[in-house]
């Protein structure tokens, strides 16, 4: 089985989760087993996630396995459903609050809280407060979408928490955490505690104990000495400490899904990126390195030597029903444009875009840009503050445009003739490998990790050097007025996307698929089974 | 009789019994004997009642208790579940440090993760795990039952006191959750909610509550007749409303002072105002021991219906021990079976064996039972060691069964000193041992099991000299131990099963 793991999933996401999907399709479309790896509880998981056209077979939540809730027929749970154990019960709905509250006279007896109408129109519960008779409120039960209650939270007479737990599906305990004061007499999360099926007790003394106990019982559950379990970490915070801990043997994989050094400008001396520094100086206890570019492969190889298998996939799949589109002319779209599809984060320096747009501004004046995405407003809005500054800067301001998030990202870049770039570092850039499955002209300082292998310089578009505001101008100055040399190296960008068509970029998991299997044959040689035999209690002895 | 149900209702069956569970035991017992459904019906959660019915001679379905019924569990198998072979621990990570015969430590890299208390009376059989968390808290205790599942698991407010508890099915689905939560500031259980009875959730706020609840429950199935054994449970006896008839059973004189018990001075056992003051019309009589006790009730409330029945019966063929002859006494061992506490003022024992001493010396006093509280204890060792008594008076543990009968086997006379009885079952016991009794004349009871002069001799309260010297005179007096002896086994007779059971019979 291949595992892809992940820590959660929601409504919103970032790249990382953006290739899982893609991935999971193509694996899927090639009949490749998978799951999408989860750690953190979430109840609205499989909502989000079946959004996305993910199955619940596909879905492999830590808390859904200790659950017994991986498949879940899912069930419409209303306020009235509620079971209080209490007769004679009158709901005041406060609909503000999305929440009824539940009296038996004129004693509470609970609030019943339902998911707001973008989740479900129905008034599924959400979570109840329960009262005891004497008014304490003594618990909260929060429940999945499916229609199950899913944990629980028991308070203390002063309301903290003291306990939570976590149920199956049919009602049993299986899961525990508890809170006590630390040494500075703060509440804080002290001990775990699972409880399986046959009466096994196991305690963990944080998290990562628990997601090593799910990920040894996952490699046990699908151990085979055919294949080996893959697990390839996509986010790596939680189990790259823990999975060479595991029991049996399985193929690990470390998935690089950025730059591997702190400044990307300069990969082979800089201070490691802190997100990969203890994978990355662990190295040895994985099985294999995965970059979504062949030249941060390289530079992997080149800094540390690691003697891993190395494998280039792209982290970007794009669609077979995207090559059987028609092509759109350059001529047929909003002539002077520039797109850009990506969070509006400090990173991504799309005022350095702007003030390139400044220098073509002269050769072409209707030059104008359209940005497409979520405001990071983080460092004191540092972003929109550089934008605004660059626009009046330029006087470019009534040419550039802020978009929100765009549902239809295809349609925007479809419209546009370039796909601008500055970002300080990227890990591949999903977005400017759609744009080009959809003609766009890429324009782009010289950025570690997939804007200068997506652009081919001089095919589809061009690589400046880094921070070089100046040479991008003349670039984009040079493609407005050259529109021949637009239109070729347009249809170099549709026709360099076939690196990225789902048939290459399997040809690059086959690679890796095969690769794991042959290395398997060695590891399972040298495998020794666990002691089954003679530990059972056998005569009536103590 | 009819063919109705009889419930006795109690508290618990406990490790250390007093009169009251002694006598339902030997109650249901007499009714199997005689074929009249019955059952102890107790409330309180027992992890060892079914361990401590079977040492008492009794079995599964001689007692229906309120959480094994709600748990299903009221005839499940019995299992010796091993801590050392069950599943519970997951020995590939987890180590297994035994400490003594009654616990072990469980480890995980050297660091202690839970503790394992030994079930009582097994040899290796789990009985609590409590749970630590990183900073050494108790976070949960598992509770097993006896007969090798767990039953319930309590979890702790991080301040370490009981905060909830989840009680299970024999498959370790919960059926019952308890909250102990603040009422008017302080930590109590404020919540008994039965989880998916019969499809639906019921909420109680006591424990009382479940219990009025779950012996209706019970009498809507097997309808019957409640007696009450518990003043505690006066109240939610009071109120169940499908009991054919209900019955206080009095095991106790009902005065704080016994002497005033036939007066209107006298004062009420506060435990006995719920009946006497509130419940007293809702029920259908009260069952005493003694006819004395009834007619001072009969005096005192003329409206309340009163019966009087033995709160004992002796099964033994007396015929067959009395044509054997007389068992060999080859000692002075003295006896006394029973509580030790205050209100049994052992210190007057003790007193009394001094006294005997004086006149022989090789007299012994077992003080067979458990100590009320350690405080009485060390009082009383400090008097035996006082009055140099080391040699003469022995303090034995609880014994019930064969080691109960041995010690009364080996012994001369049975002696007590309480101050108050509603019977006194041990002084009933010791007549079918064919012992001669020495004790306070007190209300009620010891007038009726010994006949002053013929089987031993009743005392005037606090008598202690006076006591000693007739105990010297028995003693003294080979022929006329005999015919004592004799004489109680004879008038054991009158507490045979069958004259026990047709009084029994008689109610109304």
């Amino acid at each position: 089985m291949n595992f892809f793991i992940n820590e959660n999933f929601n409504e919103k996401n970032s790249g990382i989760e953006h290739a899982q999907l893609k991935r999971a399709l193509l694996f899927r479309k090639n009949k490749a087993p998978f799951k999408l790896v989860f750690q953190s509880w979430n109840p609205l998981l499989h909502h989000w996630l079946s959004e996305n056209q993910i199955h619940d077979d596909e879905i492999l939540n830590m808390f859904d396995y200790f659950q017994h809730a991986e498949e879940v027929k899912p069930k419409v749970v209303q306020a009235q459903d509620i079971d209080f154990g209490v007769d004679n019960l009158t709901y005041n709905e406060e609909p503000n609050h999305n929440r009824y509250i539940v009296f038996h006279d004129k004693a509470i007896v609970g609030r019943v809280n339902y998911f707001a109408k973008n989740i479900s129109d129905q008034k599924q519960v959400s979570s109840v407060e329960l009262f005891d008779g004497f008014g304490n409120l003594y618990r909260v039960d929060f429940y999945d979408l499916r229609g199950f209650k899913s944990m629980v939270q028991w308070y203390t007479p002063d309301n903290k928490i003291a306990t939570e737990v976590w149920y199956s599906i049919d009602g049993k305990p299986v899961v525990e955490s508890y809170y006590r004061k630390n040494a500075l007499g703060k509440m804080q999360k002290s001990g775990w505690k699972t409880i399986s099926d046959e009466g096994t007790v196991r305690t963990h003394s944080g998290m990562n104990e628990l997601v090593l106990q799910f990920l040894n019982e996952v490699n046990d559950k699908y151990f085979s000495k055919k294949h080996p379990n893959i697990f390839i970490m996509d986010r790596s915070d939680t189990v790259e400490d823990i999975l060479p801990l595991l029991r049996k043997p399985a193929y690990n994989v470390l998935h690089l899904h950025n730059s591997h050094a702190g400044n990307a400008q300069k990969p082979n001396t800089s201070i490691m990126n802190d997100n990969y520094e203890y994978s990355l100086i662990n190295g040895d206890r994985y099985d294999a390195i995965i970059s979504a570019t062949h030249k941060q492969t390289h530079d992997v190889k080149y800094r540390f030597d690691p003697k891993c298998d190395l494998y280039t996939i792209p982290v970007g799949v794009i669609p077979d029903a995207k090559f059987k589109q028609k092509r759109i002319p350059m001529s047929d779209r909003d002539p002077y444009s520039i797109v850009a599809t990506a969070r509006i984060a400090p990173e991504k320096q799309f005022d350095q875009v702007i003030r390139a747009m400044g220098y073509a501004k002269k050769q072409v004046p209707k030059i104008h840009l359209d940005l497409y995405g979520y405001v990071d407003h983080s460092h004191h809005d540092t972003a929109m503050k550089r934008i605004k500054k660059a626009e009046k800067d330029t006087g470019l301001t009534d040419q550039v445009h802020i978009h929100g998030y765009t549902q239809d990202v295809a349609d925007v870049q479809r419209k546009a003739q370039l796909y601008g770039l500055a970002s300080v570092m990227e890990g591949f850039n999903l977005a400017m490998m759609e744009a080009q499955s959809e003609g766009d002209v890429g324009v782009t300082y010289d950025v570690n990790y997939g804007p200068n292998e997506l652009v081919q310089n001089n095919q589809n578009g061009y690589v400046v050097k880094y921070g070089d505001e100046k040479a991008l101008g003349a670039k984009m100055a040079y493609l407005f007025t050259h529109p021949k040399e637009l239109q070729k190296m347009s249809d170099q960008a549709y026709e360099l996307s076939n690196r990225y068509s789902e048939k290459n970029v399997w040809k690059d998991w086959k690679k890796l698929l095969d690769g794991a299997d042959q290395k398997w044959a060695h590891k399972i040689k040298l495998y020794q089974p666990e002691i089954t035999k003679g530990i059972e209690q056998m005569d009536e002895g103590v | 009789m009819n063919n109705n149900m009889y419930y006795f209702v109690n508290e618990n069956i406990f490790t250390f019994n007093s009169g009251t569970e002694f006598s339902a035991m030997n109650r249901q017992k007499l009714f199997n004997k005689y074929d009249v459904n019955s059952k102890i019906m107790t409330r309180n959660y027992n992890q060892g009642l079914h361990q401590e019915i079977r040492k008492n001679g009794l079995g599964d379905d001689d007692i229906i208790n309120m959480y094994d019924y709600f748990q299903h569990v009221t005839k499940v198998p019995y299992h010796h579940v091993k801590l050392r072979y069950s599943k519970m621990i997951d020995k590939r990570y987890y180590k297994i440090r035994g400490i003594d015969n009654n616990k072990s430590m469980i480890l995980l890299h050297g660091h202690k993760v839970a503790t394992v208390q030994i079930f009582p009376s097994t040899v290796g059989e789990i009985g609590n795990v409590i749970y630590y968390d990183d900073f050494g808290n108790v976070t949960s205790k598992d509770i097993w039952d006896a007969r090798g599942f767990k039953s319930k698991t309590q979890y702790m407010h991080p301040d370490g006191q009981l905060g909830h508890e989840l009680v299970y099915d024999y498959h370790g689905k919960p059926v019952m959750e308890i909250a102990h939560m603040n009422i008017n500031g302080k930590l109590s259980p404020t919540m008994y909610k039965l989880l998916d009875y019969n499809g639906h959730n019921l909420r109680f706020n006591t424990e009382d509550d479940l219990f009025v609840f779950f012996m209706q429950e019970i009498l809507k199935k097997h309808p019957g007749v409640l007696i009450n054994d518990r003043p505690t449970l006066t109240e939610p006896v009071a109120k169940v409303n499908n009991a054919e008839k209900r019955y206080q059973l009095l095991h106790n004189v009902q005065t704080t002072d016994a002497k005033l018990s036939g007066s209107p001075k006298g004062k009420l056992f506060p435990i006995l105002e719920q009946f006497f003051h509130k419940d007293m019309n809702k029920y259908d009589g009260i069952i005493v021991s003694t006819e004395d006790q009834k007619r001072d009730f009969n005096k005192l409330f003329p409206s309340l219906r009163c019966y009087a029945i033995p709160d004992v019966a002796l099964f033994k063929d007396h015929e067959k021990e009395i044509q054997k002859g007389l068992k060999p006494v080859d000692n002075d061992n003295l006896i006394y079976i029973g509580r030790i506490a205050e209100d049994k003022h052992i210190d007057h024992l003790i007193q009394i064996a001094s006294f005997v001493k004086n006149k022989i010396s090789d007299v012994k006093l077992n003080i067979v039972g458990y100590f009320s509280s350690p405080k009485y204890q060390k009082q009383l060792e400090n008097q035996v060691k006082k009055l140099n008594l080391n040699d003469v008076v022995k303090f034995k543990n609880y014994s019930i069964g064969k080691q109960k009968a041995k010690l009364l086997s080996n012994s001369k006379l049975m002696l007590q000193t309480s101050f108050g009885e509603g019977l006194s079952m041990n002084l009933v016991e010791g007549l079918e041992y064919g012992l001669p009794e020495v004790a306070y004349d007190v209300h009620y009871g010891p007038n009726r099991i010994i006949k002053n002069d013929v089987n031993g001799y009743l005392i005037p309260q606090g008598n202690m000299q006076e006591a000693a010297n007739k105990i010297v005179r028995i003693l003294s007096d080979d022929d006329l131990y005999k015919q004592f002896s004799k004489n109680s086994l004879e008038h054991a007779k009158d507490f045979s099963a069958d004259n026990v059971m047709s009084q029994w019979k008689k109610l109304g």
